[in-house]
Parts: structure tokens; C-alpha cells; sequence
């Protein structure tokens, strides 16, 4: 049994201390997930935090306790999803230091898959996001979206060639 | 095609820019511990329990509604909205209602605001009315009883907050200045309320400190302190010091109706929360600073601003009847009222005696009309107010149209009228109008518009206050007031900034 896995029984089990190592495990990408949908910090911020509340109120009804994680990444999408309607703002960007992998693949071309993804409409941006960032298998996201696995693979598809297609236009533009 | 590494490294960048705040465990079990909120058809039915008991009592007349005992007391239960669009986020709560009250009649009430936990974080805080007990300076007392967190039974009815009873009673001092800036310095409360310091934590925080802060009209702006710090406060909040104003945190449940009395910036008017029990129908003034603990029940006065009329009273025959009451131990067994006419000068001045300990009744004879500062004075307590005093307007007008020398030649056509109040004159042939009497019942409803025309010229809409034209000469015998207005050229009909020249001027001696 995984320790996720455990301190779901726990949780169910009214454990309330089994929170502690699921907030641990899961606050900070699920943050930085959030962040990818809203581009927006405090709306990250309260996403994850009323996903959480969420995850107390209602960790009853997860039949399956190994399915934690596309089942929290749901809450967290919706609430993120939910809370960014309500919201204007302008999203800010700020250039991180470059990691290990920028420095391989070349911060230039980083630089312009960032902003083409951040080009997409929300439906592809949030599939590559789960598949990509989160990590979730295809699967996973199929039970994160509550769509089916199909579909999962289809979106994947358009969002790369929609990906592609922004791509190439941007370095049409340059040479333009 | 660009390979997933590269979306991977691209998504990563991105998302380094977000950092895990501060935990937030505490914050979040507290919440979760509030009483969730009941299911879609639960949420229905109270729903259509809450409409049914909300017309029956309508029909009922909401008078009675609102003095009967009643499941949720004063304000009409929020109906909740249905999110847009398929996600299943959950709705608007229908928790969070006030309790009744149940206060005797010497018992007073007061509202905080606190988060309700079935809101998301960007809704505002709800108002929780409680009963406490008359006597000291409302604010402060609001301020005390924010400070002690919801109570068991508020926290039951979905309330939540950031204060609790570890931050009861360390609230050091608040002091509010004649500008209305409002100086609140706590004792150290970074520690019983540390989670308050994050980002999403403080906009919450600041909401119900604020929004408690300015259900009082006479703060206008706030300085938070710990420990006489305003960069203690700020710092905690990983900011710099700074000065809160109302505009942003201000709920509108508790300000007046916003009328308002041109060129007087007269003391506003609360609404009857914080009022003695009898007293809740009154409007009230709150006299500054703050900490004289005295408040004007204004019994004449129409709610907005501290009004009165010039005389003993209105021509109806109510009188203009303030009831003082002074929570400070230094008061003293009378209270001299002090006025100064603030454009003219002309003073005022009487003495009342009490007549119970810390209550003064009086009737406040201002002696013309303009705007007027108070200095009431009892004991060792001294406080101010500012008053509009009104009288019905005698006013008369000349129409004249731009771009021309004055003339007094013919003016084809041009009329005058106040539609709100029904009052409309045709001009003679020099463009004169008047004398014209605006009565006093409508000046309750200041500002509105005057709408002069004529025959070939555009609509000229000027707005109209009250005492606020400090001539002293006469055109007309009777008409204290006398306006000329300036048609534009052009035909056709325009909205007020079409009104070229239109505006009040002096009196002029006439011909």
C-alpha cells in the first residue's frame, strides 16, 4: 500500500492528522498546477486551498483510495477553473533561472513553447498541463476531466498539432 | 513536432514562478470543520421555504415582519445564485444568516463581518449582528468583539475567521481623527493569528477588519498598527505601510441612502446598528473624535446626512429633536452646543441640561440655513459634527444665451422646470423666471436637476443643492436665490454637459 494510499484510509477513517502527509505530497504541485490554469497566484493559492477543504469534506465518498490523485487533481481543476471566471487580471511573467534542462534543450526555444502554450485555448493548455506537468497518465486525466480515456488521447493530439501550428506561425512572423 | 521534454521544460518554467505559501493546514482544517453546507435538493426546499416565508411575510407588511420574531431576523435572506456554466463548483451558501436578537431595550447591537465557509475566497464577509450592551464608542466595541472570533453559535451558522478567542481583547487603542482617519493599533497579533500573513489569508483578514472598520461612516480611512507600528503591521503582512481607504472594504449594508446635501460636507448619518434598542429607527451621527463617545439621535433629520432646519423645526411641525448620548465617564450634567456658520460665520450656542446620566436631550435652532460645524462640550468630553441647515428655497432665474452680452431682449420660449418635484415655469419675454419655491419635502431628495430651454437653443440640466448660494443681495424681494443659466447654442436636447455656462451665481443687485 502506498503512503498516499494509507493516509486516505486514514483520513476516511477520521484520522485527521493523515492530512498532514497528503498536504505534503501533493500542496505543491498542485499549486503550481493550479498556477498553470489561472496564471494567477492567489487564485492558485485559494483554488488549492478550497480543494483541500474539499478533500476533508468529502474524502468519504473516494471508493478507490489508490485513485487519490485524479480525483484530487478534479477538485483542484475545478475549483482553479471556477475561481479564475470570477477574476480579471493581467497575467505577469517573471523569467525564472534557467534549470539544468532549459540549459540542454536552450532557453530561446523554451521561451517560445512557453508563450505558444500559453496562446492555447484552456481546453488544450490544461490536457498538456495534466499530461506534462502533473504527470497524470492518460488514464489518469480521463478521471481527472471525467472524460473519456479516448478523448483523452484525441485532445492530447490537437493540442500538440494546435501547439505546432502557433509554433510555426511565430517563426513566420520573425522572418517576416 | 516539438517533443514532450521540451513542453515539459517550457510548463516547468512556468510553474517555478508559484511558491508554496506558508502552511496552511490549521486554516484549512478550520474551515472544513465549519458545518458543511447541505445538498443541492436540501439547499432547494430552504430555498423555496425562505421565498414562501419572505412573501407571506411581505404580505404581512415588513414593518411587522421586522419586529415579529422571526427564523432570521432584520435583513431578507440572500437568495442563492446557480453558478454559471457545468462545472460543479458549489453554489452560494444560504448559511451565514443573523440570529435574532434578542437584546432588551437598553441593549444595543453591533456588526461584524466575517468569512462564511461555504463562500469561496473571493466572495466578501458576511455581517453577523450582536447583541452588546449600550454604552462606550461603537467602534471600538466592534472592533473588541471582531477580535473575539465567531462564537460557537455564529460558527455554527457557517461563520469563519481568522480571529478567534486567542486574539480576543488585543486591541490596544483606536482613535479616530477629525479627517476620519481611523488609527487602530493592536498588541502583537502576528502570533494567535499567523496565518493570517499569506497572501490569500490577508485579503481575507483585511476584509473583515475593514469592512467592520468602515460600516462606520465617519472612518474614512485606516492605519493598522501593532504595537503603535504601522511597518510592524505591514511587514507581517509582507507589505509596507499604508493607509487602507473606505471606497475599497466599505459593505454598503449599514451606510445611509447616500443623499447628500451640495456644498456641505455634513457628518453621515448610520443607519440604526449600534443604536439603543429604542432608538433603532433613528437616524444617528457618530461626533468625532471617536473616543467622546458621543452620539446625535437626529429625530428630523432625513438618513444620509446629519440635517436640520433652520428654526425649531419643519413646517409639518416635527421639531429639529436630537437626543445626545455620551458614554464617557466625564460627562458632565449638561452639554453646550457650539455652532459656527461655516461660510458666513454667524455663531449659535445652548446649553441642555441632562436628563438621565449621559443623555441630552435637545432641539437645535439653527438660525439660517448653509452649513454648520458643531462643538458640543460636556464635562471634560468635547466632539464635533458638521450639520446642513435647510430651509425651503425661494429662488428665481434668468435665461440667457451664451456667446451674447447679457441682454434682457426677448428669449422666445424658454421654460423652467424640476420634473422630480413637478415644479416648471415659463419664462417672460426677457427670460426671467421666478419667484419659484422649492419645498422642503423635496429637499430631502438633494441633489436633483433644474432643466431650462427655449425655443432654438439646447437643454440646458444644471444640478440644484440647497443652501448652498451665499448671496445676500435680492432681484426679486422674495427670492433669496437668484441663478442665471446659460443656453448653448443649437437645437436638440442634451444631457447635463450640454449645459454650457449653466451654474449658480451670487445674486446680483437687479436693475
Amino acid at each position: 500500500m502506498s503512503e498516499v494510499e494509507a493516509a486516505v484510509r486514514r483520513l476516511q477513517a477520521g484520522d485527521r492528522l493523515a492530512l498532514t502527509p497528503l498536504y505534503h505530497l501533493h500542496a505543491e504541485s498542485a499549486i503550481r498546477t493550479a498556477y498553470l490554469i489561472t496564471r494567477n497566484k492567489a487564485t492558485a493559492e485559494d483554488a488549492v486551498h478550497e480543494a483541500f477543504v474539499q478533500v476533508i469534506r468529502t474524502i468519504s465518498s473516494l471508493r478507490d483510495p489508490a485513485a487519490f490523485r485524479p480525483w484530487f487533481y478534479r477538485i483542484v481543476i475545478n475549483a482553479a477553473k471556477r475561481l479564475s471566471r470570477r477574476r480579471w487580471f493581467a497575467p505577469a511573467f517573471m523569467a525564472p533561472e534557467a534549470s539544468p534542462e532549459e540549459k540542454v534543450i536552450g532557453t530561446e526555444e523554451i521561451e517560445a513553447v512557453q508563450a505558444a502554450l500559453a496562446d492555447l485555448p484552456a481546453l488544450h493548455r490544461e490536457v498538456l498541463i495534466l499530461r506534462y506537468y502533473a504527470d497524470l497518465s492518460e488514464a489518469e486525466i480521463a478521471e481527472a476531466l471525467g472524460i473519456a480515456a479516448g478523448t483523452v488521447k484525441s485532445r492530447l493530439h490537437r493540442a500538440k498539432e494546435a501547439l505546432e501550428a502557433r509554433l510555426r506561425s511565430r517563426e513566420g512572423g520573425w522572418r517576416r | 513536432m516539438t517533443d514532450e521534454r521540451t513542453i515539459k521544460a517550457a510548463l516547468e518554467r512556468e510553474a517555478r514562478q508559484m511558491k508554496l505559501p506558508p502552511d496552511q493546514l490549521t486554516r484549512i482544517e478550520r474551515q472544513a470543520d465549519a458545518p458543511a453546507r447541505p445538498g443541492l435538493w436540501v439547499r432547494v426546499e430552504v430555498v423555496a421555504a425562505v421565498l414562501i416565508l419572505a412573501v407571506m411575510l411581505g404580505l404581512a407588511g415588513w414593518r411587522a415582519w421586522s419586529t415579529a420574531p422571526s427564523t432570521f431576523v432584520q435583513e431578507p435572506p440572500t437568495v442563492p445564485v446557480v453558478p454559471e456554466g457545468p462545472e460543479p463548483g458549489p453554489p452560494p451558501s444560504t448559511e451565514c444568516l443573523s440570529a435574532p436578537l434578542t437584546a432588551g431595550d437598553k441593549a444595543s447591537e453591533v456588526s461584524l463581518f466575517f468569512t462564511c465557509s461555504g463562500d469561496s475566497f473571493d466572495a466578501p464577509p458576511r455581517a453577523v449582528t450582536r447583541p452588546v450592551s449600550f454604552g462606550g464608542d461603537p467602534i471600538r466595541t466592534a472592533l473588541e468583539e471582531l477580535l473575539k472570533g465567531p462564537t460557537g453559535d455564529e460558527q455554527a451558522r457557517g461563520f469563519a475567521s481568522f480571529f478567534h478567542a486567542g486574539s480576543a481583547g488585543m486591541l490596544k487603542s483606536v482613535t479616530v481623527t477629525d479627517e476620519g482617519r481611523a488609527i487602530v493599533d493592536f498588541a502583537d497579533i502576528r502570533q494567535p493569528l499567523n496565518n493570517a500573513s499569506t497572501s490569500a489569508g490577508s485579503k481575507q483578514f483585511l476584509q473583515e477588519l475593514g469592512q467592520t472598520l468602515f460600516q462606520f461612516a465617519a472612518v474614512k480611512e485606516a492605519e493598522f498598527r501593532i504595537e503603535g507600528s504601522c511597518d510592524g503591521f505591514w511587514q507581517w503582512l509582507q507589505s509596507s505601510c499604508q493607509v487602507i481607504t473606505a471606497e475599497r472594504y466599505r459593505a454598503d449594508v449599514t451606510q445611509g441612502t447616500g443623499r447628500q446635501v451640495i456644498g456641505c460636507d455634513a457628518t453621515p448619518t448610520q443607519k440604526a446598528l449600534f443604536a439603543r434598542a429604542d432608538l433603532r429607527s433613528i437616524p444617528w451621527i457618530h461626533a468625532t473624535p471617536a473616543d467622546a463617545g458621543i452620539t446625535g439621535h437626529l429625530f428630523a433629520s432625513p438618513d444620509g446626512v446629519a440635517t436640520t432646519y433652520v428654526g425649531p423645526g419643519r413646517p409639518d411641525g416635527a421639531s429639529n429633536k436630537v437626543l445626545w448620548l455620551v458614554s464617557h465617564p466625564g460627562a458632565g450634567s449638561e452639554l453646550a452646543v457650539s455652532g459656527t456658520n461655516m461660510t458666513t460665520g454667524e455663531t449659535y450656542h445652548e446649553v441642555f441640561p441632562s436628563s438621565a446620566a449621559g443623555e441630552f436631550p435637545s432641539i437645535i435652532a439653527l438660525p439660517a440655513p448653509g452649513c454648520w460645524k458643531l462643538e458640543l462640550t460636556t464635562g471634560a468630553v468635547t466632539g464635533r459634527a458638521v450639520f446642513a441647515a435647510l430651509r425651503e428655497i425661494d429662488f428665481a432665474l434668468q435665461v440667457r444665451v451664451a456667446g451674447r452680452e447679457p441682454t434682457l431682449g426677448p428669449i422666445a420660449g424658454a421654460r423652467v422646470s424640476m420634473k422630480e418635484i413637478g415644479l416648471s415655469q415659463v419664462t417672460d419675454g426677457r427670460g426671467m423666471a421666478g419667484p419659484m419655491t422649492v419645498p422642503l419635502s423635496s429637499i430631502e431628495r438633494f441633489p436633483y436637476d433644474l432643466e431650462v430651454s427655449a425655443d432654438g437653443y439646447k437643454t440646458c440640466v444644471i444640478q440644484f443643492g440647497s443652501m448652498v448660494f451665499p448671496g445676500t443681495g435680492r432681484w426679486w424681494e422674495e427670492s433669496p436665490y437668484f441663478l442665471f443659466v446659460y443656453l448653448p447654442e443649437g437645437e436638440g436636447t442634451v444631457g447635463s454637459d450640454g449645459c454650457y455656462g449653466g451654474r449658480t451665481q451670487p445674486q446680483t443687485p437687479g436693475p
